[in-house]
């Protein structure tokens, strides 16, 4: 999967229709709230097998923090 | 109808009605579009669709997308596309299903069971998710409503199958129902009895009148009527209910007391 392709499954796990960017602040994406946390824990979980933690996704500061967790991107 | 609701409560309002074709989607959908409302109605069957179409109040504001829902994947894309297409809705009524009487025992009664979850839940879970997705930007206050039915609470030989897909709509619309609220949306399930639509006066044929005699015999208010119905749903759309979210409310002239 290519980052492109996972930011866009960021953006439709997040609901959001704005393009999403590597550099964006979570804090500044009105769209990430408790519930979008949830949604990116099934969205590992479907595209990688992968049990990312709610104190992990918390721990987040930016969109780059989230492409970090998945596998090695091509 | 008339006596409760001004004739244009829902002037300016744009529901989403599954099963729009017949039985209650059908009354609910001409009811609302009787009182200002306009109405993207969803069936598999166009010519239905036009049919009620014809008999409307503002048939300008009925608005046909022909779509079984049965085939669900990509369904939730396709609601949140026509949500943002009509500006964001003020609710659906997610009416479409399908009904068998089936024992345990009976042959494929497992296999057969995958059918009429498919329309019963999945579907119109899928239109729900799209209709309820951020980017669709329904409008705030939005109210859904799941029909469940009274079989989810009230055991009857035969409907295993069909009382699980009911029983499935009135647990998720409470987790549902908490998802949605941060956004000033509300979902409930209403539980019908026995109405008398199109749907049953076809197993009418089926079964003998018999039937229909014992069926009589469980409801102390007699058989219902679509009629008796739509006024629930109006007022569950309708700001009157605002504080209401995530109950399953029966309504089935006392058959499952």
């Amino acid at each position: 999967m290519t980052q492109e392709e996972l930011l866009n499954h960021l953006a439709d796990a997040m609901q959001r229709d704005e393009e999403l960017k590597a550099e964006m602040p979570l804090s500044e994406i009105e769209e990430w709230d408790s519930l979008a946390i949830v949604s990116m824990i099934s969205l590992y979980d479907q595209l990688f097998g992968l049990k990312v933690t709610g104190n992990t996704l918390r721990e987040a500061k930016s969109v780059q923090d989230l492409l970090d967790l998945a596998p090695q991107m091509h | 109808m008339n006596q409760l609701y001004a004739p244009d409560a829902f002037k300016g309002k744009t529901f989403f009605i599954t099963g729009a074709s017949s039985g209650m989607g059908a009354d609910i959908a001409l009811c609302l579009n009787a009182m200002g409302a306009r109405i993207i109605a969803i069936a598999r069957d166009e010519e239905k669709l036009k049919a009620k179409q014809s008999r409307c109040k503002n048939p300008d504001a009925f608005l046909i997308h022909s779509r079984n829902i049965a085939e669900f994947k990509g369904l939730d894309r396709w609601a949140l596309d026509l949500n943002k297409e009509y500006g964001g809705c003020d609710g659906a009524v997610l009416s479409a299903g399908l009904q068998q009487t089936a024992p345990i025992s009976s042959v494929l009664s497992v296999e057969s069971a995958l059918a009429i979850f498919e329309t019963n839940y999945f579907g119109n879970l899928q239109i729900l998710k799209g209709l309820i997705d951020k980017r669709g930007k329904s409008q705030k206050g939005a109210s859904f409503v799941f029909l469940s039915s009274n079989s989810s609470i009230k055991a009857q030989k035969g409907l295993a199958n069909y009382s699980a897909t009911k029983g499935a709509i009135n647990t998720a619309i409470r987790s549902i129902a908490l998802e949605i609220a941060p956004m000033q949306y509300r979902i409930n399930a209403i539980s019908p009895g026995f109405v008398m639509t199109e749907m049953i006066e076809s197993w009418s044929e089926i079964y003998d009148a018999n039937y229909i005699e014992q069926i009589k015999k469980e409801y102390p208010l007699g058989i219902g009527h679509v009629e008796q119905i739509t006024p629930l749903v109006c007022f569950l759309l309708s700001q009157s209910s605002g504080w209401i979210t995530g109950q399953n409310i029966v309504i089935d002239g006392g058959a499952s007391l």
